[in-house]
Formats: structure tokens, C-alpha cells, sequence
């Protein structure tokens, strides 16, 4: 501390009134220390909301036919009327790096009834043994298991089970159109319940083997709406996508592959956090939750 | 004081009489539209009926042909079932007051369509389950007025606009009907949405006798978004005034599958 004349007075200065040094000093370090700790804490928050709301049901990344969006008819499957390798596209998949699990999903809108009463609901056919590796509201389950295949089983919402006064082991009535116009109908057996916290989602899904809800609506096995796919950051959502989107087994009709970011505008806005962009960020951090996610979703 | 000499007394009587019979004339030129709406309903349903229809859907997807037998009993009652094709014969709908009731044979059990479901399409036509209920209670759910009143394309028609009442709970921003005069029989009828965009047109033809009546044959559904697609409905039989009873609008009967 020997530079020029004003730096040795204020260096005897802070040696002059030693307590006023102090807090001073103390003051700037508290001050700092909440600035840090509160941008690190919130984004924290939005990282983890991010990660949780993309894990729950959606994955990160959805692969579609490219007019499945937002109509999600039930026409519209990945490859087109005739289908696609639905094995070699999931091996396709499972070869990147950057993927940690990758799953089928058949949807169909209809109703599902206990007799004493009907609601309107969303059917989702999965594998279950892929769908475990990428998502999360199944696994724990409020009781029950998980859907056998070719038993005609399936798991309702929390919500959904009680307004149909339903329990495990009971008969509960599909009923969707069908691909080829048809009113698809059968029973299924209630064997297990789910719960995700979001009302809209418990109250409407319904979740059977991926081969059994194909085989109600008429669907063969090649005809799958939709693979979600997980990566090992959300962060790298983007460029897993674009990566994935190039390098596919050529298909009868062009394929979407979407990233959580697209899928999600309002969460987007949402980035991997950076100091210098603390204001930004914090600003956003009322519009993202896991409920205006699923909202966009469905 | 004002006293009337006779025959100016005389004048008055005959000048009010004349205006009487002025406005006498105009109303029966102007018919009550709600009166027209009746007669086309009382014409083409009877207090009671039956009949046999085939109803071809024809979608961009796929194409299919289904024959059903129907019964109905006034507004309020109507029962159908599906005949042919095999697959999906024995399938039903009940239709009582404002609910609906599927009888799925595969399963052997009925069930009531939610009515967050009603605007979803019935038996994959491009009807709703609303239209089972609704199409037989216009009156009440629609304020009519007479559009026009003239000739058209050679013929005398009304052109009926049928416009929601305030607290009827009905998806069509308006419909209108365009029906002849000498028959009383609807020629089409097209519905239009919330902003005014027309979203459905049905068409009527074919007029042929059937109970003694005549009436349109087929009934032929076509979405304004969809040029493609169709839903026609060509009766094969009907009879009127039949011997039902309301009992047999039950769920007994719906699912005792005859």
C-alpha cells in the first residue's frame, strides 16, 4: 500500500477508526453474501422445477409426426398411416451419448366408466419398462402395479378413481373411437393408482399397456403417436434434439423431434443459470410451474 | 259536448273495420315462424315413430356403412339401435329428457355420456350427442324469426333464423333453415359458430312417402372444415304413431338388446 498519496490516506484511515472499518466491512460482507445466496437459491428453485415438471410425465424431448401437434389426432402417428420400425427408431434413439432413456406412448381420448358413473378421460398406452427409466408419476404408485400386457389392465388417476368410486381388482368399461371409426370398447381391470399432484393429470389420465390400448382402437403395433426421451441435463435438451432430429432412420412422413424448450415457452424463458443474468431470470421465475407446464402440454 | 250524425258514425265503423281486416291479412301472410318449426317437427317425428335407416360416415380416414332401427316417442324420447354391421350390432343409444345412454353389447354394460362429452361425435358420425337431444327441442332453446319470405330458385320458401336464447346452453352462434312452402318440409338447414362462420351444412332430399307422409329420405351432414367428409342418413322405413310407451324408453329396454 505504498502507490499514490490518496491510497496511503485511505489506507491510514481505515486504521483510524478501526470500528467503523469493521462494519463497514461486515456490512458489505452480509450484503454480498444474501445477493449470492438468493440468485443461487432461485435458480436453483427453477432448476429443479424444470427438471422435476420435464421428468414428471413429459420427458425432455418428444419425437411425433410432424402434424401431431397440436391436434394430437389419433391419425397422426410417427411415420404415417403405415407406421414405422418402431425397435430400430428406439435404438436409433438409445444410441445417443446424451440420452438416458427413451419410451412409446399411444394416446386416444375417450371414456372410461365404473357404472355408477362416467368421465371423460385420456388414454396413454405405454411400455412399462421403458416408461419407468424416463418418467416419474408412476413409480411410486398411491397402490397397486404396474399394467401386464395382454391383460387388459390399467391404472387410474388419484382423482379419476374417486369420482368413478373405483378401487383395485375392479371392472371399469373403455370406450374410444376407433382408427377405423368403429366404438372401441372393452374392460379393463383397475390394478393400480397414480398420483402426479397435478389436478388436470389425475383426474383424466388413464394408463394401460401400449399393445392392449392399440389393440382397442385398432392400431397396429408399428402406429405409435409419440417417444419421449430423457437426457442426462435438461440443459442439453436443444442441441440433443437437433442432433437427433438429423441423424433418424428415414420414415414415409417428416418427424418432429421436440425439445421441453419449445414445448414449453413459458418455462423456457428459464435458462441454465448465469450470474450475469440474475435479473432477467428471477423475473421469470412466477411464470414457470409444474402445473402451467402440464397445461401447455395437454 | 260532442255529438257523431249518423252517417259519419257510419264512416268510422267502416274505416275501423277495414284497418281490422288490414292487419288481419298482414298477420296471415306473416306466419308465425315458432308455428312453422312446430309443423316441420310434428310432420317428420309424429307424436310417435319408427323406422330403419342406413347411415353412411365417410371420413378422411376411413369409410363405413351402418344400419340402425330407431324409435322415438315426442321430443323427449328416442331410442336407436345399430342392425349391420356385425362388429358393432346390438350397439345403442337411449335417448331420455336430456341424457344419454350407450349400451355397449361386447361389454353387456350402458353408460351415460358425461355432459362434457355431449358435443362428441355419436357413433363416429359427424352428429354430436347434442344434436340427439337438442335437434327435437328448438323451440325451446332458439328465438325464430322469418329471414325471408319469397321465391327462390322457382319455388316459395321460408328462410328461418334461429338465434340462442340468452340462458340456452347450445354450441351454434345461429342456424338457419330454409323450408318450402307448399310442404312444409326443410330443404337444408346450415349452422353457424360463435363468430358467425359457418361450420355444418345438412341438406334434405329425396322426398318420398313414408306412414302416409311425405318426407325427405335422406339426410345428408357435411363440416364446412372437412370438404371431404359426409355423414348421410337414408331411411329405408318409417311409420308413424306407432303403439310405444314411455316405458319402453328404459334402460331395461336398451339393454335387453332387442
Amino acid at each position: 500500500m505504498s502507490g499514490t498519496p490518496w491510497s496511503r490516506i485511505g489506507w491510514r484511515n481505515l486504521g483510524r477508526n478501526r470500528k467503523r472499518t469493521v462494519l463497514t466491512a461486515l456490512g458489505l460482507a452480509v450484503g454480498f453474501f444474501a445477493v449470492v445466496f438468493i440468485v443461487g437459491w432461485s435458480q436453483g428453485l427453477m432448476v429443479e422445477m424444470v427438471e422435476s415438471a420435464t421428468s414428471l410425465v413429459n420427458g425432455q424431448i418428444e419425437i411425433h409426426d410432424a402434424d401431431y401437434r397440436p391436434d394430437r389426432s389419433i391419425y397422426d402417428t410417427i411415420g404415417g398411416r403405415n407406421g414405422t420400425d418402431v425397435d430400430a427408431l428406439l435404438r436409433a434413439i438409445d444410441a445417443d451419448p446424451t440420452v438416458t432413456a427413451a419410451a412409446p406412448r399411444v394416446y386416444t381420448g375417450g371414456l372410461i366408466s365404473s357404472g355408477q358413473a362416467t368421465s371423460a378421460g385420456m388414454f396413454m398406452g405405454i411400455d412399462p419398462v421403458r416408461e419407468m427409466r424416463l418418467s416419474r408419476f408412476l413409480d411410486p404408485l398411491v397402490e397397486g402395479r404396474l399394467p401386464v400386457s395382454g391383460r387388459n389392465e390399467l391404472l387410474v388417476g388419484e382423482e379419476m378413481a374417486r369420482q368413478l368410486s373405483t378401487g383395485l381388482g375392479e371392472e371399469l368399461v373403455v370406450v374410444a373411437s376407433g382408427a377405423d371409426g368403429s366404438m372401441a370398447n372393452d374392460l379393463f381391470t383397475l390394478v393400480g393408482v397414480f398420483r402426479t399432484g397435478l389436478v388436470e393429470l389425475d383426474a383424466t389420465f388413464a394408463v394401460m399397456d401400449i399393445g392392449d390400448l392399440q389393440t382397442l382402437v385398432v392400431l397396429p403395433p408399428e402406429r405409435i403417436h409419440e417417444i419421449a426421451v430423457a437426457t442426462i441435463d435438461p440443459w442439453i435438451a436443444d442441441a440433443t434434439a437437433e442432433r437427433l432430429g438429423s441423424g433418424l432412420p428415414p420414415a414415409d412422413r417428416p418427424i418432429e423431434v421436440v425439445p421441453w424448450t419449445t414445448l414449453n415457452p413459458a418455462m423456457s424463458r428459464v435458462r441454465r443459470p448465469r450470474v450475469t443474468r440474475c435479473t432477467s431470470s428471477s423475473s421469470s421465475s412466477s411464470s414457470p410451474s409444474p402445473s402451467s407446464a402440464s397445461r401447455t402440454r395437454w | 259536448m260532442v255529438r257523431f250524425d249518423t252517417a259519419h258514425g257510419h264512416r268510422l265503423i267502416a274505416l275501423c273495420t277495414l284497418g281490422c281486416l288490414a292487419v288481419w291479412t298482414t298477420a296471415s301472410a306473416q306466419p308465425d315462424p315458432r308455428e312453422i318449426v312446430e309443423r316441420i317437427d310434428r310432420l317428420m317425428r309424429g307424436d310417435s315413430s319408427r323406422g330403419v335407416a342406413t347411415m353412411q360416415v365417410v371420413t378422411e380416414h376411413w369409410e363405413r356403412q351402418m344400419t340402425m332401427e330407431m324409435w322415438s316417442l315426442g321430443t323427449d324420447y328416442s331410442l336407436v339401435r345399430l342392425r349391420a354391421p356385425a362388429k358393432d350390432a346390438g350397439t345403442a343409444t337411449l335417448m331420455a329428457e336430456d341424457d344419454i345412454w350407450n349400451y355397449l353389447p361386447k361389454v353387456d354394460r350402458s353408460i351415460k355420456i358425461p355432459s362434457s362429452m355431449m358435443g362428441g361425435a355419436w357413433m363416429g358420425s359427424h352428429f354430436t350427442n347434442d344434436d340427439l337431444v337438442q335437434e327435437s327441442q328448438l323451440i325451446d332453446l332458439y328465438e325464430v324469426e322469418v329471414a325471408f319470405d319469397g321465391e327462390r330458385d322457382g319455388e316459395s320458401v321460408w328462410e328461418l333464423r334461429l338465434t340462442p336464447k340468452p340462458e340456452a346452453a347450445v354450441v351454434w352462434g345461429h342456424i338457419e333453415f330454409l323450408v318450402g312452402q307448399d310442404d312444409d318440409l326443410p330443404r337444408w338447414a346450415r349452422y353457424y359458430d360463435e363468430d358467425g362462420e359457418l361450420a355444418r351444412t345438412m341438406e334434405y332430399s329425396e322426398v318420398s312417402e313414408f306412414g302416409g307422409r311425405l318426407v325427405p329420405a335422406v339426410m345428408n351432414m357435411q363440416p364446412a372444415d372437412k370438404p371431404g367428409e359426409r355423414t348421410t342418413i337414408r331411411y329405408e322405413e318409417l311409420e308413424f304413431d306407432i303403439d310405444v310407451e314411455q316405458s319402453f324408453f328404459s334402460l331395461r329396454t336398451l339393454q335387453s338388446g332387442r
